[in-house]
């Protein structure tokens, strides 16, 4: 095996294992508010992510921010809980919206990247080269993400095409959901 | 709008204070003894929901010293859990309060879970001590008299009697060859070989 599978191994599996559901509930917080014909708008925000996080991942491993890291388990259940609001109250409207939809998804990239690196850097050391690890990691997160987003898509599909279900009942609904979630965890963190 | 931004800051507020007193590796401020105590004392973990259960084992030949070194890095809460799942203390490593037979615990529970066999032939792990190394521990265990280095059959079940998903990578530097095994409960053996 590979240093580039290994850790391409370990970033898929840790953003895919039920046990750690922060960040699959935070993706499916990303896409509730998107009807089906606005893949594209998904792919964006998804990626906007994903640029948030590497960017993080890279700067705290390579130790040059340190964020503790009961701070960032009890920021990254507000940035779902901030998204579920955001889904159901629509403070964001139009083109500017838009906008703003994708550079929040970068900042809670951010905050999400804060996350993984507090663990990868503990288990890192600092006398060989990074770049492959983080990289990997990185790439395998993405992968996991995207099959996240394709198992959320196929329910979607399920609810709004074959029965029928509007979308701004299933946005409530799994926005109502993630919103339960994410406060179950803010409150175990503190 | 404007209740939503209420809300927010008042979240960020709250999420805000149980950080002083955080980050055992950093904080230890001195002269501030007794002060928080409990911050990771009581109980299991309740229902973690961030989980990342990886262990690092680098392992490296000195060929100048005919010594291989093992340097394992594992997640401080988990090793500790671990330990205190097997009957043993809660060791509070690298705080004030840290068991001052931490280093024979660790030892035990290293040497009964790593086993190398070099060449065909089974050898004997020495635990040489360990470092804080941010939310994890860095343990040093070493093999001596390793003259030569063809193949390392190794098994490693680090921390799989604690967490079904635990995976942990072993990574081999021999003679400036690299080469990576990804173990966990499914595969706890692994066999590496090297040179021509």
């Amino acid at each position: 095996m590979s240093e580039f599978q290994v850790y391409l191994q370990l970033g898929f599996d840790h953003i895919s294992d039920l046990n750690a559901y922060d960040h699959i509930v935070f993706i499916i917080a990303l896409c509730a508010a998107y009807p089906l014909n606005r893949w594209r708008s998904v792919i964006l925000l998804v990626t906007a992510f994903t640029v948030g996080h590497s960017i993080t991942l890279a700067l705290a491993t390579l130790r040059l921010i340190l964020v503790p890291t009961d701070l960032v388990e009890t920021l990254i259940p507000v940035t779902i809980l901030a998204t579920c609001l955001m889904n159901v109250w629509r403070p964001f409207e139009g083109k500017f919206g838009r906008k703003t939809s994708y550079g929040l998804a970068l900042f809670f990239g951010l905050i999400h990247g804060l996350g993984f690196s507090n663990y990868l850097r503990a288990l890192l050391g600092m006398e060989e080269s990074i770049v492959v690890p983080l990289l990997s990691f990185n790439i395998g997160l993405e992968l996991g993400q995207l099959m996240i987003v394709a198992i959320f898509a196929a329910v979607a599909l399920v609810f709004l095409r074959l029965l029928g279900t509007p979308h701004r009942h299933w946005n409530l609904f799994v926005s109502g959901a993630a919103a339960g979630v994410s406060a179950m965890l803010l409150i175990g963190a503190n | 709008m404007k209740p939503l931004g209420v809300l927010l800051c008042l979240m960020i507020l709250s999420a805000a204070e149980p950080v002083s007193g955080a980050t055992p590796g950093l904080a230890a401020v001195p002269g501030s003894g007794p002060a928080p105590g409990p911050s990771t004392a009581p109980g299991p973990a309740a229902a973690p929901a961030h989980v990342f259960y990886v262990s690092i084992a680098r392992v490296k030949w000195n060929v100048d010293d005919a010594r291989l070194d093992v340097s394992v890095r594992i997640f401080t809460d988990d090793l500790e859990e671990a330990i205190v799942a097997e009957g043993g203390p809660r060791l509070r490593l690298w705080t004030d309060q840290a068991h001052a037979d931490r280093d024979r615990y660790v030892s035990d529970y290293l040497t009964s879970r790593l086993a190398f066999r070099i060449n065909g032939a089974d050898r004997q792990l020495t635990y040489a001590g360990m470092e804080d190394a941010l939310d994890a521990t860095a343990c040093l265990v070493q093999i001596t008299d390793v003259e030569s280095v063809d193949t390392i059959e190794v098994e490693n079940r680090i921390l799989i009697e604690m967490f079904d998903t635990q995976a942990n990578v072993m990574r081999f530097e021999i003679g400036g060859e690299k080469k990576f095994v990804n173990l966990s409960k499914k595969t706890v053996t692994g066999t590496v070989r090297f040179g021509p």
